[in-house]
């Protein structure tokens, strides 16, 4: 049916899509409610299959957003079922939603089938399970509904890690402090950096603390205690373990392909700059530091320790599924922990030029900066984007943004590891950590970022300005990050901001993501930009996904819709493939992709909306005209 | 409505941030387990510090009185030696008291352990307080040099010989044993009495002592002694022998000089002379020679040639005379 109507559309030139959304939602419950004393854990991790289909959902919602690592689900179902009694809190679900595929679950969840790209927007676990029971005062009937809410799989980052570095592994007799023993040689190594180089990126520590969470003790370090963080332990026991069928499910394996059920093999780092279209360099050695072992020792909330550890000044972390290709180019879901370079650079010739206007006012570090900076840039164009037909969009709410203006970023380097030079360094880090935007200041007042940061370059970034081995010198190189920063962060108010309301997606879109938009759907007109010199049918949105939320319901007639909204932020124009639109700064030729920087190039006939049918009148404010123009 | 997405990179959760924000203010107490060289300049330490229930590892920096280039203090803690069989969890004598490791507090820079300071010590488990028991007001020992001031304000330094210190206790899981000393070496001390009076001894048979009270300094060694009296303005030296030697010159000058030698009394010289300002003795001598030689004498047969003309004079008495000469000094 589906593919007749989208026939039909094609063939009338309708606006706007028709579909026949389904929904289903598959339970992979939890046979008892809690393993009984002595129960053996496979018995607690036996589970049985539950389907939610149209035929129950009422509505169904499903949110996530960029700053928080777990989304959140509700539904509202029918009384088919004492929903309460048939699910269980704390089971795995997987919220499938499309707008025209058929969902085919008759291989049954225990046996043959599997996720499908085009209709997974959530795997989850139920955290309530609530029967709504309400009394028309008036007519004595009783509607009864049921909700069950609850978080997507990635609040297995909220949660406590204990991690107990009294306890090694007991049979060995080894020193009472395996972490103590692991992390002195890390102490003794990095104070003794010629001797061996043994400096964690930001990378290798949330890999490591990622395994903390999941991995039984026998898997802590290896045999030889060689590993990053060599042998620990952590107490209580905590082996997460997912059930299989949901492994079976959505394939879900480690990274090197063997199937596994417990969270810590299953879940994927992925780390790096972005060096093509969704491909990242999870080589990259962006910045290197000593842990922090107070912050992982005892118990912790499992995200804190993990940003902690992520160098948060030039990376981000974001949970998120992710669907790759497979050898034979299916579509495979990972469950991702993107630590990525942010920021992203949406000019790189800009911020090469940049760079050197900072040189020529007398920068010291600005040599250095350029090579640093070319050798961790993220573009930001990428980033996975998901194409949004226009035909499909249902409400755009764009606009600028100068409330998050910055114009002056400042990191500040924590002292305490480069005591042996924290004075000398000091005094030549401070001076060129700031980067200021006079020009804006003197406008807007000072709009400050102030970020700090335990991590600095790598040395081998650094092996112009460090003398010798001298591995020091490498925390003044920090400053050389601002350039990032700044070319992120003080263009915001030149960038759209807003929300998009859309045909629900068969595609999986995650926050983090970038969407493109034709930029038809925001009215063909040049007032964005008008000087850009490109067919508007060529020219698109490009923004990034801060928060995505698919809502699915079912009306009491029977009609069922499927939407979703984006909440978008940095939005800007590109081309198809994401690169920015030559145009003209002036009278140079620019890679342009922010709106106008002179509003006053618009005349009156580029500030109507082409679709608001109206003419300029002389009662127009026009500038031009008065101006004898 | 706020209709501006909020930027995460922007406003970022605090909640997600708070352990990167978090500053760790306390000061916590530590065993001092290893010494390392940072960067072949710095002596550092990795105190296992005890952080709610847990022991872990802080690279520490000590924390002296100065910290100048001209100015300085330095000084190495003493570590202990990790030991699998005591060390182990669940071992009974996982205690404190068993190690020999300094006991010290520790502070963190910047509020992070990544590098911590160590501001002092606090009492080892495994020593008793010494100072209710005794009229001590301060005592401190490092490395068997012992000092103590006393409530009355007598101060004393004391080398008690402290043999190379084991690092852990000998016997695993038995509180740690008292030091062993080396008998030959300690007991030196020096002391500020506290009647002002000042001595250093080597604690078996050799001192020297000014004795405030007494006006007195006595050097003792064995049987020997010299002793200064401010009040009878004496020096005495008793000693079974005195030697006096002086490459050049030797001075005594006094009102008289009395030298007594019950056996025997030598005194050698290449020149000597023995006198006053008027008269030197060997001088005389001489003069007596010559004044006999020039001698007349008047025999019954009337006068007789001087004696100098003697044949034997020349050979007996002007060669006397020589060596008289020679021998001769100067006053």
């Amino acid at each position: 049916m589906a593919s007749i109507l989208n026939s039909f559309n094609a063939k009338s030139g309708a606006v706007t899509n028709v579909t026949a959304p389904q929904a289903t939602v598959l339970i992979w419950n939890y046979k008892d409610r809690m393993a009984q004393p002595g129960g053996a854990l496979s018995n607690t991790q036996d589970t049985e299959p539950v389907y939610i289909t149209t035929a129950s959902i009422r509505s169904l919602r499903v949110q996530k957003t960029k700053s928080s690592p777990a989304g959140t689900f509700e539904m509202e179902l029918a009384p088919t079922y004492n929903w309460i009694a048939k699910a269980t809190v704390g089971s795995w679900l997987a919220i499938l939603m499309t707008r025209d595929t058929q969902i085919d679950i008759s291989g049954g969840l225990f046996n043959s089938s599997k996720a499908q790209q085009d209709q997974v927007k959530m795997l989850g676990r139920i955290d309530s399970v609530r029967m709504v029971v309400s009394v028309n005062q008036e007519t004595g009937a009783r509607q009864t509904g049921f909700i069950i809410t609850g978080r997507d799989w990635a609040s297995i980052f909220d949660c406590t890690v204990y991690l107990d570095p009294l306890v090694a592994v007991l049979a060995e007799k080894a020193p009472g402090s395996a972490l103590a023993a692991t992390f002195s040689n890390l102490i003794i190594n990095y104070e003794n950096p010629k001797e061996n180089n043994f400096l964690f990126s930001s990378t290798e520590c949330v890999k490591a603390i990622k395994h903390f969470y999941g991995v039984g003790l026998e898997n802590l370090g290896d045999a030889t205690g060689d590993g990053p963080f060599g042998k620990m332990a952590l107490i209580p026991k905590q082996i997460f373990h997912m059930p299989k069928a949901v492994c079976d499910y959505f394939g879900f394996q480690t990274q090197i392909g063997l199937t596994s059920t417990k969270v810590g093999d299953i879940v994927e780092v992925i780390s790096g700059k972005l060096v093509g279209d969704d491909s990242y360099d999870g080589t990259l050695r962006e910045s290197v530091g000593l842990p922090d072992f107070y912050a992982t020792a005892g118990s912790n909330n499992y995200w804190q320790v993990l940003v902690d550890h992520s160098n948060p000044v030039l990376n981000e972390l974001v949970a998120e599924m992710r669907w790759e290709s497979d050898l034979f180019g299916a579509p495979q879901p990972k469950l991702a922990l993107y630590k990525r370079i942010r920021p992203f650079v949406v000019d790189k010739n800009a911020v090469a030029l940049q760079i050197a206007d900072a040189g020529q006012k007398g920068d010291p570090t600005a040599g250095l900066a350029l090579k640093i900076v070319n050798e961790i840039m993220s573009e930001y164009k990428f980033v996975k984007k998901t194409l949004i037909p226009t035909e499909d969009v249902i409400l755009i709410d764009a606009g600028t943004n100068w409330r998050d203006k910055i114009n002056f970023v400042e990191i500040l380097y924590d002292d305490a590891v480069i005591k042996k030079y924290s004075s000398s360094l000091q005094s030549q880090i401070k001076p060129n950590a700031r980067i200021l935007d006079e020009n804006a200041a003197s406008r807007e007042g000072l709009k400050p970022m102030i970020l700090k940061t335990k991590f600095f370059p790598p040395p081998d970034q650094v092996a112009l300005l460090a003398t010798g081995n001298d591995i020091q010198l490498a925390p003044m190189s920090v400053t050389c990050w601002k350039h990032l920063l700044r070319s992120w962060y003080f263009d915001t108010h030149n960038m759209l901001n807003g929300s998009v309301t859309f045909i629900g997606q068969n595609k999986f879109i995650g926050v983090g993501e970038n969407i493109m938009i034709p930029v038809k759907a925001l009215g063909v007109n040049p007032n964005f930009f008008k000087m850009m010199p490109i067919q508007a049918n060529q020219l698109f949105l490009l923004a990034h996904v801060e928060s995505i939320t698919h809502q699915f319901a079912v009306t009491e007639d029977g009609a069922r819709s499927f939407s979703s909204m984006v909440q978008f932020i940095r939005g800007i124009f590109t081309d198809e493939k994401g690169d920015l639109p030559l145009g003209l700064l002036g009278e140079i030729p620019m890679a342009i992709g922010a709106i106008d920087s002179t509003s006053t190039l618009m005349g009156p006939a580029d500030e109507s909306l082409s679709n608001v049918v109206r003419t300029s009148t002389p009662l127009d404010p026009d500038t031009d005209k008065f101006k004898g123009k | 409505m706020d209709y501006i997405v909020k930027d995460s990179a922007i406003h970022s959760d605090p909640r997600h941030f708070a352990a990167y924000d978090a500053k760790e203010t306390s000061i916590k107490m530590g065993m001092v387990r290893e010494i390392y060289t940072a960067n072949s300049s710095e002596i550092k330490y990795v105190v296992e510090v005890q952080h709610r229930g847990n022991t872990i590892p802080v690279a520490c920096s000590l924390m002296t009185r100065w910290g100048g280039v001209r100015n300085f203090e330095e000084y190495g803690l003493r570590p202990y030696k990790g030991n699998p069989a005591t060390d182990m969890l669940g071992a009974t004598d996982q205690t404190y008291d068993t190690r020999v490791g300094d006991l010290v507090l520790v502070a963190c820079l910047n509020g992070q352990y990544r590098e911590g300071v160590i501001l002092g010590g606090v009492r080892h488990p495994g020593r008793k307080s010494t100072i209710p028991a005794a009229d001590i007001a301060y005592i401190s020992e490092f490395n068997g040099i012992e000092t103590k001031i006393t409530t009355s304000g007598s101060y004393r330094i004391t080398n008690k010989g402290a043999i190379s210190a084991p690092l852990d206790a000998a016997i695993p899981g038995v509180p740690i044993l008292p030091e062993i000393n080396n008998p030959v070496v300690g007991g030196s001390y020096y002391e500020l009495s506290d009647d002002g009076s000042w001595s250093v001894t080597d604690g078996m048979q050799q001192s020297i002592k000014i004795d405030k009270t007494g006006q007195t300094t006595t050097i003792t060694a064995g049987k020997c002694s010299v002793t200064l009296k401010v009040l009878e303005g004496s020096a005495t030296v008793d000693s079974p022998t005195v030697v006096i030697n002086s490459t050049i010159q030797t001075d005594i000058k006094t009102m008289m000089l009395n030298m007594e030698a019950t056996l025997s009394a030598k005194l050698k010289a290449k020149q000597i002379a023995i006198g006053n300002e008027t008269f030197e003795l060997i001088q005389g001598l001489i003069d007596l020679i010559d004044g006999l030689g020039t001698l007349v004498v008047t025999s019954p047969a009337g006068p007789c040639n001087p004696l100098n003309t003697a044949p034997t004079w020349a050979v007996s008495i002007e060669l006397l005379k020589a060596k008289m000469l020679a021998i001769k000094g100067s006053l």
